[in-house]
């Protein structure tokens, strides 16, 4: 089985310097530990490999339920001098939710069973 | 019950609108009105503004309206006002403020003016190690235009206990615009972390304005916001304790929601258990929303000692970039734009060799601008345009990178039109850190 990010979730991009952060959060707070386990480093670095340079980090908001994926030397050097047309990366959110995530059937997000 | 503060976003970046900040004082029956004016960028193009005689241009493009307009109906609704429209000088911002008030009759007015966040002198003189490279200051390329450190809530709470009604400074931490007046109004000590920790919060979910009212959220059929016309500025109603209720103002659109609440707390954070600001780190991580009558409820804010040392923003000037751009259409469309970027690469072969230039790129937009290699190719575009743009020290060079963009039009592949071009400076920030006892802030009250 297989969906894709955008439609269990939401996500907001913003920049720091040349540091891209994008935290995403699922529509059904259910679907938070289904997202830990799916939405690895791994699956995000291969979504944003083109895009970044630096390590990826993800961090955890307990109390809100969201993941924060922090990307360093995402940005071409940052919204000053970067020659990207989105310098400040925001549109990067979008990309987030274009992942297609892959699971077993018997391990569908709690969300799809209503 | 101890009494509640309410506070109003009125302005989250440089150029925001003014119309919803009057509209915010006039109608959010708020005592504060607190106003970021400031990017990362926003700060360095108004040290270039700055004519050394006058401090002309040198704060806020948009003085004469917040003087004229917003000064006004803010001392006849008592609401005080936070800004860091000082930018490059808030000195000369507070004299501003000053006349106009008295221009106006306007009554109990005080302007508070904070200075100290020019590290400039000090950047000279110590030559600290940049973030970004590693090595010393005096190592970029390229010269130093301006240093600024980001200062805290401290002299603007110093500020409020000197009566001021308007307070101004420069490179003010966005969220310390927030913190300051909830510290001041609950008597709170500045070494109360955990307190400081949820201002914080309820600072970061006001500070970019709309975002937390469902500005930059929509996306159908996910997420829907019904309508934009009519958007409004978050407030807070903010308890002793530091926990707040989130709203906007009664009879608007948008969408305040636990979701956009999500959104904004997340943005341009790293660690959410330690968000450095000069008042405090931050705890983020356990914060919880939750809708309630009236708006969002925001709890759990909480935090650890401030960092050591401020961090520091080093400008330089990196020359220039050039943009020429040019747009095509109909059947075979993308193979054209392909071959006007292979064309466009052929004429600035000598240029990109000779390493004049210091970055270069072409994008197609429509197939790859925004999201590069990892862009998801469905079909083709009825529609390219082709993007070349380059950065370099020498203005020339950075010129032809936007004509031969512009050039495609005419000696490139056929049906090509729209061209444009654009050559602009660059202003390239830098990160530092600053130790405290190097910056000293000082407040004056100017008289009206």
């Amino acid at each position: 089985m297989e969906l894709i990010l955008r439609e269990i979730a939401l996500a907001r991009a913003g920049d720091k310097g040349d540091t891209n952060n994008v935290n995403v959060a699922t529509y059904d707070e259910r679907d938070y530990d289904w997202l830990k386990r799916h939405l690895t480093i791994d699956i995000v670095e291969r979504q944003f490999h083109t895009e970044v340079r630096g390590p990826i980090k993800r961090y955890e908001f307990p109390g809100t339920r969201m993941l924060n994926f922090v990307m360093e030397g995402a940005l071409n050097g940052g919204v000053s001098r970067s020659l990207n047309l989105d310098a400040h990366g925001k549109s990067r959110a979008s990309l987030m939710l274009g992942i297609r995530l892959s699971y077993d059937a018997s391990d569908a997000p709690p969300s799809s069973a209503g | 019950m101890a009494p509640l503060l309410r506070i109003g976003c009125g302005s989250a970046y440089s150029e925001d609108r003014i119309d919803l900040a009057l509209e915010m004082v006039d109608r959010g029956r708020i005592t504060y009105l607190c106003m970021d004016g400031l990017a990362e960028r926003t700060l360095s193009l108004a040290h270039q503004r700055r004519d050394v005689h006058t401090g002309e241009g040198s704060y806020d493009t948009r003085m004469p309206d917040i003087a004229g307009h917003l000064l006004p109906l803010a001392a006849e609704r008592g609401v005080k006002i936070i800004a860091n429209i000082g930018a490059a000088n808030p000195r000369a911002a507070g004299r501003y403020l000053a006349d106009e008030a008295t221009r106006n009759g306007l009554e109990g007015v005080s302007v508070g003016v904070i200075t100290g966040d020019d590290v400039s002198e000090y950047v000279r003189q110590h030559d600290p190690i940049v973030l970004e490279t590693g090595r010393k200051a005096s190592e970029l390329r390229g010269q130093v235009v301006a240093a600024n450190a980001y200062i805290g809530a401290e002299p603007i709470v110093e500020a409020l206990r000197l009566g001021a009604t308007v307070i101004v400074g420069g490179r003010i931490a966005d969220p310390s615009l927030y913190v300051a007046p909830i510290v001041h109004e609950f008597g709170w000590s500045l070494d109360d972390w955990t307190r400081l920790g949820a201002a914080t919060v309820v600072g970061h979910l006001l500070e970019c304005g709309t975002y937390a009212t469902g500005a930059s959220f929509a996306d159908p059929p996910y997420r829907i916001v019904e309508s934009f016309e009519h958007l409004s500025f978050p407030l807070a109603e903010v308890r002793s304790d530091g926990g707040a209720v989130l709203s906007k103002l009664p009879g608007t659109d948008g969408l305040l929601s636990v979701d956009t609440c999500k959104m904004q707390l997340g943005y341009e954070i790293h660690d959410p258990a330690r968000y450095f600001t000069p008042d405090v780190t931050a705890d983020f991580s356990q914060v919880h929303l939750k809708a309630v009558d009236g708006g969002i409820a925001v709890d759990g804010g909480a935090g650890t000692p401030r960092p050591g040392e401020l961090k520091g923003l080093i400008a330089i000037d990196e020359g220039f970039i050039g943009e020429g751009q040019v747009s095509f259409a109909g059947h075979g469309a993308l193979g054209r734009a392909r071959l006007g970027e292979q064309v466009v690469r052929g004429w600035l072969r000598p240029l990109l060799d000779s390493g004049a230039l210091d970055d270069f790129r072409v994008d197609l937009l429509g197939v790859n601008a925004l999201h590069g290699g990892s862009s998801e190719v469905r079909g083709e575009p009825y529609e390219v345009h082709v993007r070349v743009a380059g950065r370099a020290r020498d203005r020339k060079v950075a010129a032809a990178v936007a004509q031969a963009g512009w050039d495609l039009q005419i000696h490139g592949p056929a049906g090509g039109g729209g061209h444009r071009k654009e050559v602009r400076p660059v202003i390239a920030m830098y990160t530092c850190f600053i130790p405290r006892t190097a910056v000293k802030t000082t407040v004056e009250i100017v008289p009206a």
